[in-house]
């Protein structure tokens, strides 16, 4: 019986192997080095692998010393404060508002872009921390802007009341329809544009000197059109349970006439087959821009890359900022054209082409950095919540200030 | 031999009782049935739905498609099928040792008495209720000290992980097991001493045939509950090609904007076919494990 | 005769590997670790070696894995708990400052920029630097800078080697390591050209003194000073230098959580809830379990074994996906259930409907795990207790109430209790499907379903201080003491732990 059983498990467990080990392909393709060379690791997030390790191949080719290898892996942050120092990387893509965290438990160093007078000042502030050090290199710049479908709205709203109106008529012809601009209001990113608008800002100071006891979450200008808010929900523009996933399929099915969203959105947008175009926030109150939260995708120096760790610290400074590293213009041009991304480089930036790259660029004239301090955690939970109507507290007002005091007190 | 008649007074006695009966208990398998499902149907529907997105209601006809299994298969960011390999292995050995170790220990906790067994199990079932969350920090720490001194065993490597998921092994495994011994008569164990049968061989020669459907029970919670690890492998295993299903597959939607639910979805509906296949397997003896038994008895 | 034979060779096999991991430990010095190494492996050959000691032969393996990863992090978590260990505070003090002083290299601003060749006159080592713009050329040795006449660039603008000295390829500049690495030449006014890779190079500076002596840091352009203050240096105005490090700070995490008016506040709200939450996540999976365990075991009904298959789905999936999935199918609006049912139920923003929605989704994930022990417990159940019994004339119902429940709950009770354990600290079963939410009026951070580790989850990680480890520690050890009082009250009244005998 007992035998039985445990024959039986085995004969099952060795099946499985079995089955699960036909097809396994080598992991690590060919990138073109020689064995001798000094390795420099990079990770970048999964969908943007493809194309660095293009890039690294071309890199590799020219620089006959140095041996990059690109690692696709999402999530990459986590994965930074538990990787064991031989499989940790050089360098690391990511956001720039990471680098505070990052600075803070000494996961990277600063470095010096030699070649900085090629980047636009906005850039190299958002990688920038006080104290001045440069912790990140300015790879490509995105940010979200208003998409609408042009067979519902052939005009871009350049106001808020244009939008409410042509919401209103779109509303009209689908009696079903629960909303109309496919946002979440639990995302405030998403959302930023929308609250800068009205006169919102997180926090006083600049990129590299943030103030984070100025919140200005609910200040006085804000609070003042903060009642708007109320109206969007009533009207039917917005809608409170709306998550980003179900704006993005709505708005691919035509069930929904504008859509806010960022670059990342495009590969599905232009395979979906809907007639979309790119534009700038409407204004909601005269006198304020809406604009977007602004990003550097930015590469990064790690703690790995030091004589006490990988030794080539040298080399990792090489691919970022030598003669044919990821600071120049052919590597940012390279890098931009197969990821449909604007470039940080002005100069690749100049021979760039891509009408909906310039369109998001439009949008973001005008865009702060986010803010890479820790206290940023704030702002995404507390006004995500304030956002959102709750049967205790159905208006803005009352939430955004429950938000900004919250803050206040460090929760 | 003598108690075929009455068995068979008692089954025509039941088949009486219960013909006109059975109608709801096919109801019943059909509602749970619905409940089990219906969720599932969605993830089958986002894995079909080629715009990556988790299905919605509003379903259409571009919505249903096998791209995300083809990119399942063919990304070479994504060794789903090392993944897999991966999973099994790592899974299957440790499901075994601890079903192995929790078995001793229950053993030792229903047969033996000794001192501060009450106190020792009270101990366990509290220190199960302290918040794995932050035990992680800790583990963790140890380990990459064992790693600094047997790199074989540290983080990254398999070996390594398995070792930390034996140190669950005297969790609830325990408790189930025991609970089950505690069922089994005592007085057969004392017959087996007094013919002078050791520790050992009342073990394996009484209590572990008879404990066969718990075991077997054991073994898949543990091998299913392994394979759905995610916080653990996660902090392990740090190479895309040498991690778990799980921790793969979470990391298609752990971008902060950019998420493939239906490349997700894909990948964990083909991970539950093993589940599946060794529950059928197992089937037998957790559900007829102990009437064959009876019958030789 | 085998199992001797096992025995010798598995205790061999401890001996050897202890005796193998002892010589990595006595190599780095490890003393403590090496003690540790020696007792527990001279323990185990005490134990199975000699004829006493029973209980520990069986229990011996489990106990060790339980001390390394069970208890020991309950041990250092209650010593985090008294540091503030966080993401601010993550290094120790001497890496703090290596990283500040490394950090604290900058370009001078408006400096131009500098293609770079590594050049050496035997081992003598210095760079020929040109300047982008103009092209001009300087030879930057380690006593400064001197200006080269007509210096010649290459295509990519990098200086040609000159007369004297020998250009390194690239191959030999990245082995020079440190040697290149550390290479300043200094420019006066503290201003030094330092090499950045193979062929760059930057007119730097430091911004930062460390005085090591007296353990403050001076701004070399201001002339501020950093004064050390709990892991960290702070600026005259109050401003924190990042990294800092990890010290010891008392009872302060403690007495943070006490004195907040904001964590006090609705933490008996959610401690309550978490029991019932905890409670009713077991009740519910075993009812729904056991009834179905029960209903379909039935030897008339047909395709049980499909049948049973089906229903041990929802467990075979990652539970963090399916958690996920019934997110979306919740949602008020947009969910499928209020859509199919054509029902306006506020699964997810009302408070009330918040807490079941918690529950179904509970009920869902957990009731084939149920299913699957109850079944195979009642199976265990010997079939001619109860055949004994229907001879006696018993009716079925009494078989299952006085015969089969009463077996069944001695071997489930202790897992029911373990499985309460577990829901007690579901964070995923929470956090995912509704964030902790709706928000509640009285506090900012507790919503209505929170339940303490999601509570302490989003105090100590989502709060204005990145990650705060001790803070998070402080709250469990305060968390776990409770339970432990509750719980250990519930056990020495309830029998449920002792033998049926």
């Amino acid at each position: 019986m007992n035998r039985k059983l445990v024959g039986l498990a085995g004969a099952v467990i060795t099946a499985l192997l079995a089955s699960a080990t036909v097809a396994v392909a080598p992991a690590n393709a060919a990138n073109g080095c020689e064995s001798n060379n000094t390795d420099v690791l990079i990770w970048t997030d999964l969908d943007r692998a493809q194309a660095y390790k293009a890039w690294a191949l071309v890199f590799n080719r020219k620089s006959t010393s140095i041996c990059v290898t690109v690692i696709g892996k999402d999530g990459g942050k986590d994965k930074l404060a538990t990787v064991a120092d031989i499989d940790a990387p050089d360098l690391f893509l990511s956001a720039h508002d990471q680098i505070g965290s990052l600075q803070s438990t000494g996961t990277i160093q600063s470095f010096t872009i030699t070649n900085k007078s090629e980047f636009d000042a906005r850039d190299k502030q958002a990688c920038t921390l006080q104290g001045g050090g440069t912790y990140c290199l300015p790879m490509t710049v995105e940010n979200i802007a208003l998409f609408r479908n042009v067979k519902f709205v052939p005009k871009a709203p350049a106001t808020m009341t244009a939008m409410l109106a042509d919401s209103a008529k779109f509303i009209k012809g689908h009696k079903t329809a629960k909303y109309t601009l496919g946002v979440s209001p639990g995302d405030a990113y998403h959302m930023y544009p929308l609250f800068s608008g009205l006169g919102g800002y997180v926090f006083g100071g600049k990129a590299g000197a943030w103030k984070p006891t100025d919140i200005g979450v609910a200040n006085a200008k804000f609070i003042k059109n903060a009642p708007q808010i109320d109206t969007w929900y009533s009207k039917k523009l917005i809608n409170a349970n709306v998550t980003g996933a179900q704006s993005e399929s709505d708005f691919i099915a035509g069930k929904i006439p504008y859509l806010i969203t960022g670059p990342w959105n495009l590969d599905k947008l232009r395979l979906a087959n809907v007639n979309y175009a790119i534009s700038a926030f409407p204004t909601i109150v005269p006198g304020i821009k809406s604009v977007p939260f602004y990003g550097v995708q930015g590469m990064m120096l790690t703690k790995w890359a030091s004589p006490a760790k990988h030794d080539n610290k040298t080399a990792a400074l090489t691919v970022l900022t030598g003669i044919n590293g990821l600071a120049r213009k052919d590597a940012q041009l390279l890098l931009s054209n197969s990821l449909i991304r604007t470039p940080a480089n002005m100069k690749a930036r100049a021979s760039f082409r891509d009408e909906d790259s310039s369109a998001f660029l439009a949008a973001g004239i005008g865009g702060i950095p986010m803010p890479s301090i820790p206290q940023m955690g704030l702002f995404w939970s507390d006004v995500a919540t304030a956002w959102k109507p709750t049967v205790a507290k159905p208006k803005a007002v009352a939430r955004f200030k429950t938000a900004s005091a919250a803050m206040k007190s460090g929760h | 031999m003598t108690s075929v008649g009455t068995h068979r007074a008692v089954k025509q006695k039941k088949r009486k009782l219960k013909r006109d009966r059975l109608w709801w208990r096919y109801l019943v398998a059909l509602i749970a049935i619905l409940f089990a499902l219906a969720p599932l149907v969605w993830i089958i529907l986002s894995a079909l739905n080629p715009t990556g997105g988790l299905a919605t209601v509003s379903l259409s006809k571009d919505m249903l498609g096998l791209d995300n299994f083809r990119t399942l298969f063919n990304n070479p960011d994504y060794p789903y099928l090392r993944w897999y390999k991966n999973s099994l292995m790592v899974s299957s050995i440790a499901a075994v040792f601890q079903v192995m170790i929790g078995t001793m220990s229950a053993y030792a906790f229903s047969r033996i008495k000794f001192k501060g067994r009450r106190m020792s199990l009270g101990g366990l079932l509290l220190l199960q209720m302290f918040p794995q969350l932050l035990s992680l920090v800790a583990i963790f720490l140890f380990m990459s000290k064992v790693s600094d001194i047997v790199p074989a065993l540290g983080i990254g490597t398999f070996a390594g992980l398995i070792l930390v998921y034996l140190g669950g092994s005297m969790g609830y495994n325990t408790y189930l097991i025991k609970g089950f011994f505690d069922t089994i008569p005592r007085e057969l164990d004392e017959a087996a001493t007094v013919d002078g049968a050791s520790a050992n061989q009342i073990f394996f020669k009484i209590i572990m045939p008879l404990a066969a459907p718990i075991l077997a029970v054991v073994a898949l919670l543990a091998f299913i509950g392994l394979m759905n690890d995610f916080v653990l492998a996660s902090i392990f295993l740090t190479k895309t090609e040498d991690t778990t299903l799980a921790v793969g597959l979470h990391g298609l939607v752990s971008g902060k904007y950019e998420t493939n639910w239906g490349v997700f979805a894909a990948g964990a509906l083909l991970a539950a076919i093993p589940v599946v296949i060794l529950f059928q397997l197992l089937q037998r003896f957790i559900v007829e494990g102990l009437a064959s038994g009876s019958v030789k008895g | 005769m085998l199992g001797i034979l096992i025995k010798i060779l598995l205790l061999g096999f401890v001996d050897a590997t202890s005796l193998w991991a002892g010589t990595f430990l006595l190599a780095m010095h490890n003393y403590l670790a090496l003690g540790v190494l020696a007792v527990a492996t001279l323990a185990i050959n005490y134990v199975y070696l000699s004829k006493r000691s029973r209980a520990s032969r069986w229990l011996i393996p489990g106990t060790i894995l339980l001390l390394i990863f069970q208890v020991y992090p309950v041990i250092f978590t209650a010593s985090t708990a008294f540091t503030n260990y966080s993401t601010e505070h993550y290094l120790s003090k001497p890496e703090a400052i290596t990283r500040i002083m490394s950090n604290t290299i900058v370009q001078v601003d408006g400096s131009p920029e500098y293609l770079m060749t590594v050049v050496h006159k035997g081992q003598t080592m210095a760079l020929l630097i040109a300047d982008v713009e103009t092209g001009e050329v300087q030879l930057a040795t380690s006593g400064g800078l001197s200006a080269v006449k007509d210096g010649q660039v290459d295509a990519d603008g990098k200086p040609l080697a000159i007369a004297g000295w020998k250009a390194y390829t690239g191959d030999e500049a990245l082995n020079l390591g440190d040697t290149l690495a550390n290479f300043r030449s200094p420019m006066g006014d503290g201003h030094f050209m330092a090499p950045i890779g193979v062929d760059s190079a930057a007119e730097s500076q430091s911004l930062l003194k460390y005085d090591s002596a007296k353990n403050i840091l001076t701004d070399t352009t201001t002339g501020d000073v950093y004064t050390e203050k709990q892991g960290a240096f702070y600026a005259p105005d109050g401003t924190m230098l990042t990294p800092g490090w990890h010290v010891a700070v008392g009872f302060q995490n403690f007495r943070a959580i006490l004195n907040d008016n904001t964590i006090r506040g609705p933490f008996v709200r959610v401690l309550v809830w978490t029991f019932i939450y905890a409670f009713l996540s077991v009740v519910i999976t075993f009812i729904l379990g056991l009834a179905l365990a029960l209903i379909l075991n039935h030897p008339r009904i047909k395709g049980r074994k499909a049948l049973r298959s089906i229903l041990i789905l929802p467990y075979a999936m990652p539970g963090f996906l399916s958690v996920l999935i019934w997110a979306g199918l919740l949602n008020d609006d947009f969910g499928a259930i209020n859509q199919v049912f054509g029902s306006h139920i506020p699964w997810l923003t009302d408070p009330f409907w918040a807490k079941v929605a918690t529950l179904l989704v509970q009920l869902w994930l957990g009731f084939p795990y149920m299913f699957l022990i109850t079944t195979g417990a009642i199976q265990s159940i010997p079939a001619e207790l109860a055949e004994a019994a229907s001879v006696d004339g018993a009716k079925p119902r009494q078989i299952l109430m006085k015969i089969k429940l009463p077996l069944l709950m001695v071997s489930v009770t202790p897992l029911l209790i373990g499985s309460f354990a577990y829901n007690f600290n579901n964070f995923g079963g929470i956090y995912l499907l509704t964030g902790g939410g709706p928000a509640m009026e009285d506090s900012p951070i507790a919503g209505a379903t929170d339940i303490l580790i999601s509570y302490t989850y989003k105090l100590a990680f989502g709060a204005g201080h990145g990650n705060d480890y001790g803070l998070a520690c402080a709250i469990s050890i305060l968390i776990f003491f409770i339970v432990a009082t509750v719980s250990t009250i519930s056990f020495t009244r309830t029998r449920a732990l002792e033998n049926l005998s």
